[in-house]
């Protein structure tokens, strides 16, 4: 019954997407990534494979990382605005059934959003006869997971803040945390004993978004693929993480009036 | 048996955007038996909305008791049992009217082909036949409110709770629906809804709950009511006593005498008389009563 | 969502077509003069710009590194390690086991991260940083070190089409910056190695001592090395056409200005002249003794 109820809840957001053509702008970004790409046509094609393949993983990375925050962070205040919340919660489902459902419609549009990208970007790379090698194909599923966890994260920042700072917040916390953990490791050596306590708890609490890039490795040269242990963790990390995620925004929500 | 609805000194208290406390409902308690219909009036800001919330779980009560079928208001059980309108229609917009029935009817438990089929015929009553693959955005309010009313029917609730439920309707719209809900009602479902459209009320109403400022104001059974509104005047001739039944009379420029009546035993008496008599009756009229004037009258009096 | 991407794709397109054109360039990126060797303009544009390019211009060092990205060594680290401290040493940014407080998370950002040199270390072809170069030349066409360092990257072949290439870029460059001393160098370095052509090569190296003299008591670092070297470049060309005279002037000019030099006196030198089996280029008299 659960199933079928996030079924239900994930398939309208689904399909408001793509009615929306939200994923047909996705697409034309991916054309102008075709046409871009196209232009560094000029300095010949041999010689071009790490910067096409690096451009390929940034660009990817930050389409769908936006894709994910704008959509994750703009579901339940419109639900909310628009009142088609109402007849939703009439129904025998619980407000934390409705944000597991809508959670993962936003997580499906993301991913889709995300494949056409990889698509359409892989087309790219093979014109510049970068060969699809096993590395690539485990940073598209880290990257996956990934953009789950931002789901899940602009979900939460969205039923404590307006949609314009939930967004914003999001993308702060996935951009940045690059900076936030390079911050950490390398301050901690230097740090008083409380700091470094305090440092353990910000890297315990804060969600670990370069954990899911594996972009650099998928970029480069020789990069062995990462072992299956990692992948498993961090399937685990973003299930526990989501969980967790999903436990403070239903602590928030179910005491919301609406 | 089981009450349909029970509510016992409710009280709920928001706080608005300025930051002030708001009691929007205080103390109210009123009961719905199962197979009743019963209207849920008051002027705007009365509280209503705030009640039809808080029997969904929509907020949570400040205190007090609610509930749905012996079943704490808001709780899945309850919901299971429950069809609900909210006042203003809003569907997802780029959702067709089939695919909106299905996710609601899907939500509620129900499955596959039997909830198509249910869906389609919902669809059909309540007039949307051939707008079943239109999306939502491109259907006029009236439309809309259509196809509220029908996942609200959805799965054949035994508690209608419908908000401003012929909203947005055209007046055969309207006639439809009272004809819809009543089938429902002989069907065994319970009725409780909110209108500004007194008329509605008059037609479908078995008990009215008057409400104001978040306190109950009258409780009354519509047939005793419209009793008690409709008056009766007797026009005659002839030397006939009536002081006794009425002081409420008066001389036409024919030279007749109209004795104007409240009460049906003393219209009665009076016709009594008349027939006893050397006089002559040349009219009886029966005038209802105006629910308008009442609702207003008994408000202004809270 | 399509207000918010539109944008965003605007911004693609504008840059796909400057990328291919570099027409758009001028009118998309206001020239952000560089007066008198300042490094950059201080308006928020300009300090984008040069932010911008100078994370490119680090970047080519991680491409070089196939993707591992370092830091500087601090001074407690090159104790540690036992490292020669007048050197400048690199560490990977992220921190070994050992280091890292991290306990797994670290592991595993060492796991998913082009990390461990001992893993995949080599140095990635050159010209794999061509593209970050004329990223860079697009976003900043006053950074003259771009032009420079990309025709370097163009001509590791040194073939003739590379060579071509190179010169391309290079007059390009100087479009763009018709007042630096180190491209029209490079471009006369070019004519001399590959076609001895000395009558480019004293054209574009006299254009750099013009320009050098126009600047010289406020030159950037690279450019006074142009400088230097353009004296050097045109002694030697004088020297190789026979033109005495004219070599003289310069290597006295070049000496003014860089008392300390120490490859002018050796170009001017009598002594130094070709070996026996010399064949000078067509048109070239041979200086004899």
């Amino acid at each position: 019954m659960k199933v079928t109820v996030y079924k239900a809840l994930a398939r309208g957001v689904l399909l408001e997407s793509l009615r929306r053509k939200d994923l047909w702008v996705v697409a034309i970004l991916g054309f102008l990534i075709l046409v871009g790409a196209s232009a560094l046509g000029f300095f010949g094609v041999q010689g071009l494979q790490v910067f096409v393949k690096d451009l390929a993983v940034t660009v990817l990375g930050a389409f769908s990382t936006i894709v994910a925050v704008l959509t994750s962070t703009r579901m339940l205040p419109e639900e909310i605005k628009q009142r088609t919340l109402y007849p939703l919660l009439s129904r025998p489902i619980s407000r934390l059934d409705l944000l597991v459902g809508k959670l993962l419609g936003a997580i499906v549009v993301t991913w889709m959003s995300f494949l056409i990208l990889a698509a359409l970007t892989a087309l790219a790379l093979a014109g510049f006869q970068v060969a699809f090698e096993p590395i690539m194909l485990q940073y598209m599923i880290a990257k996956m997971m990934g953009l789950g966890l931002v789901c899940a994260l602009g979900l939460t920042f969205s039923v404590y803040m307006t949609p314009s700072a939930a967004a914003t917040s999001a993308l702060i916390f996935t951009f940045g945390s690059t900076i936030i953990v390079r911050a950490l490791t390398s301050g901690y050596e230097s740090a008083t004993p409380a700091m470094q306590v305090v440092f353990k708890l910000l890297n315990a609490i804060l969600p670990q978004f370069t954990l899911f890039d594996l972009g650099s490795r998928a970029a480069n040269v020789g990069w062995s693929p990462v072992p299956l242990w990692v992948m498993g963790f961090l399937l685990g990390y973003w299930v526990l993480y989501t969980g967790g995620l999903l436990a403070i925004s239903w602590a928030r929500f179910q005491k919301k009036a609406i | 048996m089981q009450e349909a609805i029970l509510v016992e000194d409710l009280r709920v208290r928001y706080r608005s955007k300025k930051g002030k406390l708001v009691d929007a409902v205080q103390g109210l308690s009123f009961r719905v038996e199962p197979g009743e219909v019963v209207g849920f009036l008051g002027p705007n800001g009365a509280g209503k909305s705030s009640t039809l919330k808080a029997l969904m779980g929509f907020v949570a009560p400040t205190s007090g008791t609610c509930e749905v079928f012996g079943l704490p208001a808001g709780s899945l059980e309850a919901k299971k049992r429950i069809g609900y309108l909210p006042e203003v229609a809003m569907y997802y917009p780029y959702l067709t009217p089939i695919e909106t029935l299905v996710l609601y009817g899907e939500l509620q438990g129900l499955r596959g082909r039997n909830l198509k089929e249910e869906a389609f015929q919902l669809l059909e009553v309540v007039g949307l036949r051939g707008s079943e693959r239109k999306l939502n955005k491109n259907l006029s309010k009236g439309m809309l409110q259509r196809v509220g009313i029908a996942q609200s029917l959805l799965g054949k609730p035994d508690l209608l709770i419908l908000d401003e439920v012929t909203s947005g309707l055209d007046p055969v719209g309207r006639k439809e629906l009272r004809l819809l809900l009543k089938e429902r009602q002989r069907e065994g479902a319970t009725l409780f809804f909110s209108s500004h459209e007194l008329a509605e009320v008059d037609m479908l109403c078995d008990r009215i709950l008057l409400i104001n400022k978040g306190r109950m104001v009258e409780e009354r059974e519509m047939a005793p009511l419209k009793d008690g509104l409709r008056n009766y005047s007797v026009t005659f001739t002839g030397p006939i006593p009536m002081h006794d039944l009425t002081q409420d009379m008066e001389t036409l420029p024919d030279g007749s005498i109209q004795a104007r009546f409240s009460d049906k035993q003393k219209l009665l008496s009076a016709l009594n008389r008349v027939n006893e008599s050397d006089g002559k009756l040349l009219d009886v009229v029966s005038r209802e009563g105006s629910l308008e004037e009442y609702f207003i009258q008994t408000i202004e009096a809270a | 969502m399509r207000a918010w991407l539109l944008p965003l794709a605007s911004a693609g397109a504008i840059a796909a077509v400057g990328w291919n054109t570099g027409e758009v360039a001028a009118i998309a990126n206001p020239p952000i003069r560089r007066v008198n060797g300042a490094d950059s303009d201080n308006s928020l544009a300009g300090q984008f710009q040069t932010s911008a390019v100078g994370h490119l211009w680090t970047y080519t060092e991680v491409y070089l590194q196939n993707g591992l990205k370092l830091r500087k060594m601090t001074g407690d680290e090159i104790r540690e390690y036992k490292l020669d401290p007048t050197q400048n040493h690199g560490i990977p940014i992220i921190p070994t086991r050992r280091k890292d407080f991290r306990g797994i998370m670290g592991d595993v950002e060492r796991a998913v991260t082009a990390w461990d040199p001992r893993q995949a270390s080599h140095r990635n072809d050159p010209k794999q940083t061509m593209p970050l170069f004329r990223l860079m030349t697009w976003m900043d066409p006053f950074f003259v070190e771009a032009w420079t360092s990309g025709a370097m990257i163009i001509n590791l072949g040194q073939t003739k089409e590379t060579t071509a290439r190179a010169k391309e870029f290079l007059l390009e460059g100087l479009r763009n910056n018709p007042d630096t001393v180190d491209i029209p160098n490079m471009y006369a370095m070019l004519c001399i190695r590959s076609d001895r052509d000395y009558t480019a090569a004293e054209k574009y190296l006299k254009l750099a001592i013009e320009n050098g003299r126009k600047r010289s008591d406020a030159l950037p670092e690279a450019e006074e090395l142009a400088f230097q070297s353009a004296y050097r470049w045109l002694a030697l060309v004088y020297r190789n056409t026979g033109q005495t005279s004219k070599m003289m002037e310069v290597a006295e000019e070049g000496l003014m200005h860089f008392p300390d030099d120490l490859v002018l006196p050796t170009t001017i030198r009598p002594s130094v002249a070709p070996p026996s089996g010399y064949k000078a280029p067509t048109g070239v008299k041979v200086r004899r003794k």
